[in-house]
């Protein structure tokens, strides 16, 4: 799992082939404790296909402001360094699991 | 950070969600953790910010992000809790 801010966001974002799914998350919000451990297994399950990334709001203001982020969690998967999908909120497992097959 | 202000703090929201028919999560630790997160806002902020949104740093935009927040009341009646978990329909 990376942990992304505003210095290594790009770098990591646009360093790989594989797909990033990034979670912006805050210390304080329960949900994003609700949410974290979902995609943490998700990704486990998907592991040769995609990277889990966290970006903590206070680490990354600027990548926050730039990709408008308002209420988090905020889930987005980024392919090829571009952001193609993603949800805001706590989603049920199978959900996510579908819209991940869906998109990766 | 301050137990005691803490407790007020819940004691208030409780007050707050009674009088407008509506009511804190049941589930207390969620409840704290939230207020902790409120109280922190407000000390690196200078307002109880609720710690579900992001804050720019611009007063304007930041207002209604205030908890109690402006889309509590359209959050609880849709989803049953506003988006934060806060305040939960009675």
């Amino acid at each position: 799992m990376l942990n992304l801010t505003d210095e290594n966001f790009e770098k990591e974002i646009q360093g790989t082939d594989k797909p990033i799914l990034v979670d912006f998350w805050a210390q304080w919000c329960m949900p994003c404790s609700v949410l974290g451990p979902i995609l943490e297994k998700l990704t486990e399950e998907y592991k040769e296909k995609l990277t889990l990334a966290k970006v903590d709001l206070d680490a990354a203001p600027l990548v926050s402001q730039k990709y408008r982020i308002e209420q988090i969690p905020t889930v987005i998967l980024f392919k090829e360094g571009k952001p193609i999908s993603g949800f805001i909120g706590v989603r049920p497992e199978p959900i996510i699991k579908n819209w991940l097959e869906q998109n990766l | 950070m301050d137990d005691k202000k803490v407790e007020n703090l819940i004691e208030s929201y409780k007050k707050y969600a009674k009088d407008n028919g509506f009511k804190l999560n049941p589930n207390q630790e969620v409840v704290e953790r939230l207020v902790r997160g409120l109280l922190a806002n407000e000390e690196k902020y200078g307002a109880r910010y609720c710690p579900c949104r992001r804050v720019t740093g611009k007063k304007e935009e930041d207002q209604p992000k205030i908890c109690p927040c402006k889309w509590h009341r359209e959050e609880i009646e849709r989803n049953g809790h506003c988006f934060c978990g806060l305040f939960t329909k009675s």
